[in-house]
């Protein structure tokens, strides 16, 4: 009889996992991790039609997997995690401007490279002080993390380096004088710098770079048809014929595709970004932007949402576990949960993301994004949240727990019907301050490829060129989000009074 | 109740020692003593809250204890504090509980405010509260922890006239207060409790004249009493 209840599973197992196997073999997709916060004019949403993305990477990508016979899909992470999350597999490959350098290529494969580039310092209009980098020493220079362009920073002696998430931002301090140059990949110092009249692009070319597709390590097979699909690209001119729509076309690349014809095609695409760029809207023209943007706003609220209510119900069941094995576990359990307890709160929240989402699986251990982000923060906040109920417990009356004793109420008893009442109706406050820091602190899981409430505002934000309007609407949204959790444990403590 | 050579260990440096005394139903004793003399120790032992030895130790049940303060369950009002330990130990009925319930409010005088929670409670509602929630469950003897000492003077005379009202009924009661007034109005016996030990037991008359052989520290405080 066990014998076939054993047989009966396995069967159920494997046709599950068949299932899952083959549907995702059927899809064909070509599924593509990009940062559209990374900007332009790599890959961005267009400011015409804030649900679309474009860039020449995204235009790269569609003949790409037109040539492999698969449909694009993209998956939007963080810039950072880009490379980490090929081993997830939740993407098949990662283009966004990676530089194909040394210490990548032992952890991902490349494709060969598809473009070629420099790095460019960029300065304010009137700056007659800097030619090159080594003219930098002793001053402050400005660059986005992560990139190359770091690196080479770091390789120079006497510069102070200033990192920044957007180039907007790296722009904005340029500009107030908080820095003194920023470097930037060539094609960015185009789009952002050149158009922008307060500042100019310094001639002197900087270090080299090429860019390339990463692949996962496993994804040899995929590896040979990029590079044959791209070889085909090049030959055929489609490749130049995007970077000449983006104006990108450079001396390096044509040296790389060893392409010296002349340039046909008008550079469009940068003339439409151009056209876009007007920063001085007025008012009446913001409104139509957010009320266009406004769905978009709304679906990544929703996500923050469900991520944080989904969160707080672990952090509660775990809070209770944690405060359970503390106070009345053995000294094992307690000495494990207080290790426990110090660890998680010894160490920062995006760690843990990074934990469960990017090293967890490498370990067998593997959750979809939405999980990973509730687990991470549910996790984290357990461990506050059982420090609070602990406090809540310990500060019932030694009277209360003595005189249900004495009434003959056993411990279980007095526990549920005495202490954890009490400890609740002292635990409520500090709960709600707690939950709502939770809401705000869901903006970390932006980290592995959830797209909510902070990440859409920072992508509509610099889409736009509008930090501040944006900036208000996200945040009447998180106050709206924590409105109802306030209210209902204004009532709770009203009634628990 | 009768209590022979009861013995506790309360910390490293303190114990109690060789305690014992014997009270009838509807006696009320009351235990003098100065701080930290062990009073409430012995009060804790008795009620079983504190571990201890004694060679003999009968103590009638059900007994029942009230607090200086913090007596009443806060979050429950004060019906559902009389009622909980009737539903959930005595496996009564809720209108049972209910009856026993309105038969205690109103021996301790508190039939109008059942439904109060215990904040909105003055200091000697909520003492009688207490006793009344012990009393619901039929206790033999109630022992007291400086029950009027939070108390404002005039309602140090509510718990009094209950305290002796509750003596007609033959109940035992044990007292640790620092007040004058119990000494003089509701005790049929004293102990005095000194470094763990009870140094003396009997009728307060019978103190007076024997103040001359304690210590002089010792007499000036229960001077006060006599």
């Amino acid at each position: 009889m066990k014998k076939n209840i054993c047989k009966y599973l396995l069967k159920i197992s494997l046709l599950v996992a068949s299932l899952l196997f083959t549907t995702q073999i059927s899809a064909e997709e070509l599924r593509w991790a990009a940062d559209a916060e990374s900007g332009a004019p790599y890959v961005f949403y267009d400011a015409k039609n804030p649900t679309q993305i474009i860039g020449f990477e995204y235009d790269l990508v569609q003949i790409l997997a037109k040539k492999l016979n698969r449909n694009p899909r993209f998956v939007q992470n963080a810039w950072d995690g880009l490379v980490p999350g090929l081993d997830r597999e939740e993407y098949d490959i990662a283009i966004n401007g990676i530089e194909i350098t040394e210490d990548r290529k032992k952890v991902v494969l490349f494709s060969n490279p598809y473009y070629a580039t420099n790095l460019q310092l960029v300065v304010r209009q009137d700056e007659l002080r800097f030619k090159n980098l080594s003219d930098l020493a002793g001053f402050k220079v400005g660059t986005l993390t992560g990139a190359l362009s770091e690196k080479t920073l770091r390789a120079e002696t006497g510069i102070e380096i200033l990192l920044y998430e957007s180039e907007a931002n790296a722009h904005q301090d340029l500009s107030l004088g908080r820095s003194d140059a920023v470097l930037f990949d060539a094609p960015i110092a185009k789009y952002y710098s050149e158009v922008d009249s307060r500042f100019k692009i310094l001639p002197t070319v900087i270090g080299s770079m090429t860019y390339g597709i990463a692949i996962s390590k496993k994804n040899q097979e995929l590896q040979k048809k990029l590079n044959s699909a791209l070889q085909q690209m090049i030959d055929s001119g489609e490749l130049k014929e995007i970077y000449e729509r983006w104006a990108i076309w450079n001396s390096p690349t044509a040296q790389l595709f060893n392409d010296t014809s002349p340039t046909r095609t008008p550079p469009a695409e940068f003339e439409n970004y151009k056209n876009n760029l007007n920063s001085n809207r007025g008012l009446a023209e913001k409104f139509k932007i957010y009320k266009k943007t406004f769905p978009i706003l709304a679906t990544a609220a929703l996500k923050t949402v469900q991520v944080s209510f989904c969160a707080m119900i672990v952090a509660i069941i775990g809070g209770l576990v944690l405060v359970g094995a503390r106070l009345y576990g053995g000294s094992f359990l307690r000495t494990f949960v207080i290790l426990f307890v110090e660890l998680i709160r010894g160490t920062p929240l995006l760690l843990q993301l990074f934990f469960i989402f990017y090293a967890l699986p490498s370990l067998g251990v593997e959750f979809s994004p939405f999980w990973a982000a509730v687990l991470g923060l549910g996790i984290n906040y357990s461990v506050q949240e059982s420090e609070i109920y602990r406090s809540g417990l310990l500060s019932v009356h030694q009277n209360q727990i003595e005189a249900a004793k004495l009434l003959g109420l056993n411990s279980w008893q007095s526990f549920w019907s005495v202490q954890a009442p009490q400890a609740f109706r002292i635990s409520l406050p500090p709960m709600t301050t707690d939950f709502i820091a939770l809401i705000k602190d869901s903006s970390l899981v932006s980290v592995i490829t959830m797209v909510e409430l902070t990440k859409s505002y920072s992508t509509l934000a610099s889409t736009y060129y509008d930090y501040i309007g944006f900036a208000v609407i996200a945040a009447i949204l998180y106050m709206l989000i924590g409105l109802p959790l306030v209210l209902v444990s204004k009532k709770l403590e009203k009634s628990n009074k | 109740m009768n209590i022979k050579n009861l013995s506790s260990q309360l910390s490293q440096d303190f114990q109690l020692k060789n305690i014992s005394f014997n009270l009838h139903s509807g006696e009320i004793l009351t235990l003098l003593g100065r701080s930290g003399s062990g009073k409430s120790s012995l009060l804790r032992c008795l009620a079983g809250l504190q571990n201890y030895q004694a060679d003999i130790c009968t103590i009638p049940r059900p007994l029942g204890m009230v607090f200086q303060s913090a007596n009443l369950f806060a979050h429950l009002t004060l019906e559902e504090n009389i009622k909980l330990a009737l539903i959930k130990t005595q496996k009564k009925t809720n209108s049972e509980a209910q009856k026993i319930c309105e038969q205690v409010l109103e021996q301790v005088q508190l039939s109008h405010r059942g439904k109060s929670k215990p904040h909105q409670l003055s200091g000697g509602e909520q003492q009688r509260g207490a006793i009344a929630r012990t009393l619901a469950l039929v206790p033999k003897v109630i022992l007291y922890d400086e029950p009027t000492s939070a108390l404002d003077p005039e309602l140090v005379e509510e718990v009094f006239d209950l305290m002796l009202s509750l003596k007609k009924q033959g109940l035992t009661q044990i007292i640790v207060s620092h007040e004058t007034r119990v000494v003089k109005k509701v005790s049929d016996f004293v102990g005095v409790m000194n470094q763990g030990e009870l140094k003396w037991f009997g009728a307060l008359a019978d103190l007076k004249p024997q103040l001359h052989l304690m210590e002089p520290d010792e007499k000036k405080y229960l001077q006060i009493f006599t």
